[in-house]
């Protein structure tokens, strides 16, 4: 809670701070300073930064975030329209990423430092350190624009044609999913390979078990713990939005939004998408503690009996 | 009295920065069928690098050689498809610490069944059948319930017999038992030992007892090797090594025993020194704590003798002779 304030006010404080007007932003080219006098008056912004933030609070406190500056549509309902495309964005990026890092973690655990372990180490490392608008024009020149598999901006929505959004997700998703793939991978394959070396491991293959079945049914999931964390957490910063990738492919999705608003000093929105964030981190942190009971029982054993 | 496993020769050693580490040297060693061995030696001995050898456990970075013949068939040599099938389903191992040997996030019944289900092509609701049954013959209470439930959920002693429940699924013809009692309780240790010694002669099961203690083998085990630097320096008739040991090494494991009957608050002997290096050895390993060592033992490797009329074999220049080793080992077992 301290946080949320804290973090709040930071924002409200830091784009105050900046170069800019909203009104200069709304008014455009019919400008003058009795009109930005007035719009100021209309939006509450003559009065001191220490009550805009006292009046914000007491509103948001009903759920009441506020309309926005730029678009008079209420903060909360300008989000919601965005949000669908940003979780999927999210949702699949990481649904990409486990499902590549997985199989590759196995295998470089189970046959580290040979030949696909050298290599992938040097190409994760490669990931790890391409910036995504770097990464991203790269996907979209030799998938999209090379090879035309997937189209390089827009974005349908799913009720329209589940195919085409698909399509469309897949190359912004990628370019998110290509340094998690990376993290996720050496992450796990370190915690594998620790695994591995446990008795209940051992006494697994002492058993005639096949090395897959031991690596997949024993191996893994004693393994997970910190790739469930780790998940987590970047699921938690993706929600809030993929500014640069959204920006790339011009999704209109939550980071598109913050950008907008952040240039716009549209105070009010960005409050509203900071107060999301922290709300879906603390929403997935409780998902985390319920995705740890599924890993360990030992974690569920005080509720259950 | 058919040989069922053979180790000829088998060496283990590791490759380090600061050089070769040979933990097992050159064993010998024969397990009968259905009888029992007791494999002895203090920390660091190469026992326990021993019985991964033999199950091919071994950590990357290992190498072996010689041989580990079991019905014709050499298990270090073999293509890994065809051991897998003799593990857990002919051979078996039990290890020493029950907390970390039962997977943790895995449920009791399938820890039981996984291998069940593999070798004997049986269908899930008979190799239940069945692991439950052998759960209640290893003396555990509610196994329904137990094979439900998750390794956390038992006590040090259950988890250890939940583990020999696993290792004797599939009713292999050997166990080796990798010190099984070492991490337990003194009292449930008695229990697991007997538990281990009725199952084998139920089930007429070879077993290699591998532990640091000689009151786990005395009286245990029908044939008992001593280890020592890797090497096995003695090995006979468990009685026979008890009353009459040769090696030094033997003799001074037997004096370092506790004994009834000893004068109260007496000292208990102790092996001077500690167990050599393995990086390059020369010379009997056990020279350098040895008062009846020689140059001759500095330079030179004894090496395990032919078997004499009561199947004692032992590795060293200046034997204890038979006369002299009765007060040097007395109060063993008898």
């Amino acid at each position: 809670m301290a946080v949320l304030f804290i973090v709040t006010f930071a924002t409200m404080f830091m784009v105050d701070l900046g170069p800019g007007d909203p009104a200069s932003v709304l008014l455009g080219d019919a400008i003058t300073p009795q009109l930005i006098k007035q719009v100021h008056h209309d939006l509450g912004l003559d009065k001191p930064l220490i009550e805009r933030y006292g009046s914000w609070v007491a509103h948001a406190a009903t759920l009441d975030f506020g309309k926005s500056y730029r678009t008079k549509q209420p903060v909360w309902s300008s989000i919601r329209q965005r949000l669908p495309v940003t979780l999927e964005l999210a949702l699949l990026a990481q649904l990409l990423a486990l499902l590549v890092a997985i199989p590759v973690a196995l295998w470089t655990a189970y046959r580290a430092d040979g030949r696909l372990d050298r290599l992938w180490s040097v190409g994760s490392s490669l990931a790890i350190s391409s910036p995504a608008f770097v990464l991203g024009l790269v996907l979209a020149y030799f998938l999209g624009v090379r090879a035309r598999w997937f189209p390089v901006t827009g974005w349908t929505p799913f009720g329209q044609s589940p195919l085409d959004n698909l399509r469309g997700a897949f190359l912004p998703a990628l370019t998110l999913a290509v340094g998690e793939i990376a993290v996720y991978s050496r992450l796990l394959r370190a915690d594998i390979i620790a695994t591995l070396q446990e008795d209940y491991v051992l006494a697994a293959r002492s058993r005639g078990l096949s090395d897959l079945y031991v690596l997949v049914r024993h191996a893994l999931r004693p393994s997970s713990f910190s790739l469930l964390t780790l998940a987590g957490l970047s699921l938690g910063r993706l929600i809030g939005g993929a500014v640069v990738v959204e920006s790339l492919f011009a999704l209109p999705g939550v980071g598109q939004l913050l950008i907008i608003s952040i240039n716009t000093k549209d105070v009010l929105t960005v409050q509203g998408i900071v107060v999301f964030v922290a709300l879906a981190y603390v929403v997935i942190n409780a998902t985390i503690d319920v995705g740890y009971a599924w890993l360990d029982p030992r974690v569920r054993g005080v509720y259950a009996r | 009295m058919s040989p069922l496993l053979q180790l000829r020769g088998v060496s283990t050693w590791f490759e380090t920065p600061a050089g070769a580490v040979r933990a097992v040297d050159d064993v010998d060693l024969t397990l009968v069928a259905g009888r029992s061995l007791g494999l002895v030696g203090e920390s660091g001995s190469g026992k326990s690098v021993l019985s991964r050898t033999i199950m091919r456990l071994l950590p990357p970075n290992a190498k072996v050689s010689g041989e580990v013949i079991f019905e014709g068939r050499n298990l270090l040599s073999l293509p890994r498809r065809e051991a897998r099938r003799l593990w857990g389903a002919e051979i078996s191992m039990v290890f020493q610490d029950p907390m970390t040997s039962l997977n943790p996030v895995v449920r009791v019944g399938r820890q039981l069944t996984e291998s069940m289900r593999l070798h004997l092509d049986i269908t899930r609701r008979e190799a239940q059948r069945q692991a439950q049954d052998l759960l209640a013959q290893l003396g555990i209470p509610e196994p329904g319930r137990r094979m439900r439930g998750y390794p956390h959920e038992l006590s040090g002693g259950m988890r250890q017999r939940v583990s020999i429940a696993a290792a004797l699924a599939c009713s292999p013809q050997i166990l080796i038992a990798d010190e099984p009692t070492t991490a337990l309780d003194v009292t449930i240790q008695r229990q697991i030992l007997d538990l281990l010694g009725r199952l084998r002669a139920d089930r007429g099961m070879a077993m290699m007892l591998i532990t640091h203690d000689l009151g786990v083998v005395a009286g245990r085990t029908d044939d008992l090797a001593v280890m020592y630097g890797g090497r096995i320096v003695e090995s006979g008739p468990t009685k026979v090594l008890f009353r009459t040991p040769r090696h030094p090494y033997t003799a001074a494991l037997l004096a370092s025993l506790p004994r009834i009957g000893a004068r109260k608050h007496a000292r208990l002997e102790t092996i001077p020194g500690l167990p050599p290096t393995v990086i390059d050895p020369r010379g009997c390993c056990f020279a350098p704590r040895c008062q009846y060592a020689t140059t001759e033992c500095q330079q030179e490797e004894p090496m395990l003798g032919e078997p004499d009329e009561s199947g004692q074999r032992f590795a060293c220049f200046h034997p204890i002779d038979a006369v002299t080793s009765v007060t040097a080992g007395a109060g063993g077992e008898q």
